[in-house]
């Protein structure tokens, strides 16, 4: 059952201007790694060492965190991310470890849950509480159940959640009182490594299937497992995938965005991988990495994959390509704020950095990451060409359209269910192949189109049908592709390269070079045992590169192999895309310029109404500390039912947006909702449907006073822009 | 992740396994005393009944060399529930196939057992590391003549170890 969601996103002035125009290329316009305005504390609750007994599993365990806040907690309510370290030993004595849970006497908890203080430190000077749990009763004994403890894990975290809301409701608990109302539970971000990665994909799984009722909006399993091939649909998910992991060493969490992709139709929840080279699996966690604990792990590299330390990249000889502890921790802050911060807080501006659009930023410390991005399943904000699922996918696209492959030397599916090949690359070991890796639960990998060249004239051709010839509403045109490295016709160590060319109706055609616009296709590092590997990555070439040819009638679209001589790829994702979000609403706002007479509001007092007129009609009414709004709009033809459009108001507190009900064409949109402030006079109520796709009316009033009585009945004049009182001097609410 | 087990220098190796065997023996713990809740975790401490074990394993009380194998039947507990570890509602009985050896270390992956080629990968670790533990609720999982190996992960970045003797299991 849908809902409206009864929160807005105020956006301030200077977001407006960073607003990026569709099909831009831009940088980043904010490094989400720096560190944040607001002073942190610090503190840890500790409810016993067999608190909590999770169902199925085969002992309790503890109830132990550690909070890190911002030290000002009036401007609360805060959001609040929850981090879940892996699985590593229990108790300590020393450099010695055991495995058993509660620690007899002499021995030590571990304090994994401690190993990401640095990114609890950073995410609250940015406004977040941050609470990063303790799963040592788990680690002792989580192989023993058949999900290898998944399940506990995400009851784990559900527990303290639990215990948040309590905690923010009561005065009750360790903290009595000092975050009653400072906890925002419909704002929650939820961050895993390894196992932990596994836990939180459950934890926002059973919240739905259970109904907690938490807002989860955001998930971040870092180098996870996925044993059990957990699909979690319809929450924003950033899979970071470390390219030198010794311990996860087939990345196989790359199958949570692989399976999630289109598990459910009409999912708005974006998707992305951070594939990060250079990187190791234990140096995210402070404590288990070796000098910096006593019974730290050993670099997983190494210590895991034979012969890995002679690895030209991920080994330790001279100028490989490792990354240093610190500079790991570098790119989980860099690309984990940006994450928690453009879902949990709807902080738009790091939407490119997100999408691959712009460059890792400068906290990152590495330029060497790459990303993959899916977009809602929205019409306005994905068209698929090609999921390349089945083998209907090699002659007709997902819109219909006839393909043609010409000159190719390899044309095939792989990866996905039989009768494709299982693997992609032949005698390629599995875990240089993630998409393809196996779990413990058997499933069939990421179907893939594999695409080889070797002579002239070698292309790739969807030809685009009428219903699909308009895409000027989106932004790029994008795919998910890796080079093949076990294919001897692209040269080691060199990027592949293609040109990819939209032709129009008119037969005016454009071209482009996939280098100019993306790294995606570099030759994968490493000679070792488990590298190189491949890992697609998204291509997204900007549709306003695409100069002269008619974006409102395009008929096809090619790859024309003609930048090598020879080469192989694997393809997966054809789409025309935007970014956006689940319910974007401060994308939306910063799409809509400001509007109306500055400091003059059209409400001023409870009780007052005003309305709106044009293409968007309605009325608002002022109530204590906000105005109710109930507005319609025609539903446009390019909407599709279930496009869920966002409301947007210049208001006294800034630009602010609240989502609409679902469209059902032909009826028309309807948006309630609230604002904080009162829309200013003769400002927009814009609904927008998607980039470029709007539709606008006037916020008219409040009525005029009233005038003195008549000497003759008459009826009430309806005010017009025209006769709108000056404006009262009282502040807004 | 994982966490590293110190290194045994050679000269110690028997006193320390020795020692590992008591705590795999002694550490997986103690029989039931009265008046305390049956565990489905008791199913790796409990006493069994020694079905077979490899050429090299000594009588209890000495030190398994590494990579070695027992194969035990454990009574369930009355009121004991197997389900958690995949096993059928209102089990009696389960055999017990520990592997001795590693240091086996903790890291994301399970460390598997594969009888065959059939992999086990829900195994308990011993307290110190040094034996694999992997319950079963159906005899005819013990294939008498398979080899048994122990890997890290199902798709491990090494190859997995094969134990010397193969599971032989009386009137097989």
């Amino acid at each position: 059952m849908w809902r409206v969601v009864g929160v807005f996103a105020l956006v301030g002035w200077w977001l407006v201007a960073l607003a990026p125009p569709p099909g831009a290329v831009l940088a980043s316009a904010a490094d989400p790694g720096e560190p944040g305005p607001l002073a942190v504390a610090y503190a840890e609750y500790d409810l016993g060492a067999t608190a909590f007994q999770p169902s199925g599993f085969p002992s309790p365990v503890e109830l132990l965190a550690s909070v890190h806040y911002p030290r000002d907690l009036t401007a609360g309510p805060y959001p609040l991310l929850v981090l879940l370290h892996g699985n590593h030993a229990p108790c300590s004595q020393g450099d010695r470890v055991l495995v058993t849970w509660p620690c007899p006497p002499g021995w030590q908890p571990i304090p994994s849950y401690r190993g990401y203080d640095y990114l609890g430190q950073a995410l609250a000077s940015h406004g977040y509480i941050v609470v990063s749990i303790s799963a040592n009763g788990i680690n002792a004994f989580s192989n023993l159940p058949a999900d290898l403890g998944a399940s506990a894990r995400g009851q784990l975290v559900l527990r303290h959640l639990e215990l948040w809301r309590e905690w923010t409701r009561t005065t009750s608990g360790p903290f009595q009182g000092r975050f009653q109302g400072k906890v925002d539970l419909q704002r929650v971000g939820l961050m895993g490594h390894s196992r932990g990665g596994e836990g939180v994909v459950a934890a926002a799984l059973l919240n739905t299937q259970q109904r907690r009722g938490f807002g989860i909006r955001a998930v971040w399993p870092l180098a996870p497992t996925d044993f059990n091939r957990l699909v979690l649909p319809a929450v924003p998910l950033a899979v970071l995938l470390p390219y030198c992991d010794g311990d996860v060493v087939d990345l196989q969490g790359v199958h949570y965005y692989d399976d999630a992709r289109y598990a459910q139709p009409g999912d708005r929840a974006p998707k992305h991988t951070i594939l990060v080279l250079g990187a190791n699996h234990n140096y995210y966690n402070t404590v288990w990495t070796p000098g910096l604990f006593p019974a730290s792990a050993a670099d997983d590299w190494t210590d895991f994959v034979p012969n890995g330390a002679s690895d030209p990249h991920c080994g330790t000889l001279p100028g490989n390509g490792r990354l240093t502890p610190a500079q790991q921790r570098a790119t989980a802050v860099a690309y984990g704020a940006a994450f928690f911060r453009r879902y949990v807080s709807d902080d738009v501006r790091f939407a490119p950095l997100l999408a691959g659009d712009a460059p890792p930023p400068a906290s990152a410390q590495t330029p060497a990451i790459y990303v993959s991005y899916h977009a809602p399943d929205l019409p306005l904000a994905r068209r698929d060409l090609n999921r390349y699922l089945d083998p209907s996918a090699l002659a007709t696209s997902q819109v219909g359209g006839s393909i043609h492959a010409l000159r190719l030397r390899a044309y095939s599916l792989c990866g996905g269910a039989p009768p494709a090949p299982a693997q992609c690359l032949a005698g390629v070991p599995v875990e240089q192949q993630p998409h393809t890796a196996p779990s413990l639960v058997p499933r069939p990998g990421l179907s893939q189109l594999r695409l080889a060249w070797g002579s002239e004239g070698a292309r790739y051709r969807l030809e685009l049908p009428a219903t699909a010839r308009t895409v000027a509403h989106f932004q790029r045109l994008q795919f998910r592709a890796a080079l093949d490295f076990a294919d001897a016709s692209n040269p080691r160590g060199l990027p592949q390269d293609w040109r990819v060319v939209l032709t129009d109706g008119a037969g005016r055609s454009s071209a482009v070079r996939v280098g100019e616009h993306s790294g995606a296709l570099f030759y994968p590092p490493g000679a070792v045992s488990a590298v190189p590997k491949v890992v697609l990555n998204t291509v997204r070439i900007p549709l306003a590169a695409f100069q002269g040819v008619d974006l409102h009638d395009l008929r096809t679209l090619e790859f024309v192999f003609d930048q090598r001589p020879a080469g192989a790829v694997l393809l997966t994702d054809l789409a025309f895309a935007s970014v956006g979000g689940p319910q974007d609403l401060a994308g939306a706002a910063a799409s809509v310029p400001p509007s109306g007479q500055p400091g003059l509001p059209s409400l001023v007092a409870p009780g007052q109404a005003a309305t709106v007129a044009g293409a968007v009609q309605g009325s608002a009414v002022a109530l204590p500390g906000g105005v109710s709004w109930s507005l319609s709009v025609p539903s446009p033809p390019e909407v599709a039912a279930g496009t869920q459009a966002v409301a947007v108001l210049t208001t006294t507190w800034g630009v602010e947006a609240f989502a609409c009900w679902p469209a059902e064409p032909p009826q028309p949109v309807r948006c309630t909702g609230r604002t904080a402030g009162a829309a200013l006079q003769r400002s927009a109520a814009t609904v927008v449907f998607g980039p470029g796709l709007t539709a606008t009316g006037v916020v008219l009033g409040p009525p005029p006073p009233p005038a003195p009585p008549p000497l003759a009945p008459a009826l009430p004049a309806r005010p017009s822009p025209a006769d709108s009182p000056p404006p009262p001097a009282a502040p807004a609410p | 992740m994982r966490a590293s087990l110190r290194r045994t220098p050679p000269g110690r190796r028997p006193f320390c396994l020795a020692l590992a065997l008591a705590l795999a023996l002694g550490m997986l713990g103690p029989p039931l005393s009265a008046g305390q809740e049956p565990s489905v975790l008791d199913l790796y401490t409990v006493p069994g009944r020694i079905v077979a074990r490899s050429a090299r394993v000594p009588a209890p009380g000495q030190a398994p060399a590494p990579l070695e194998y027992v194969v035990e039947e454990v009574a369930v507990p009355p009121g004991v529930d197997v389900q958690p570890l995949g096993g059928p509602a209102g089990a009696t009985v389960a055999w017990r196939l520990t592997v001795y050896g590693g240091p086996f270390r903790v890291g994301a992956q399970p460390w598997v057992v594969w009888i065959g080629d059939r992999p086990f990968a829900q195994t308990y670790l011993s307290p110190d590391g040094t034996a694999l533990v992997v319950l079963l609720f159906d005899r005819a999982l013990l294939t008498s003549g398979a080899t048994v190996s122990v890997s890290y992960g199902l798709a491990p970045a090494a190859p997995p170890q094969r134990l010397p003797d193969p599971l032989l299991l009386p009137g097989a």
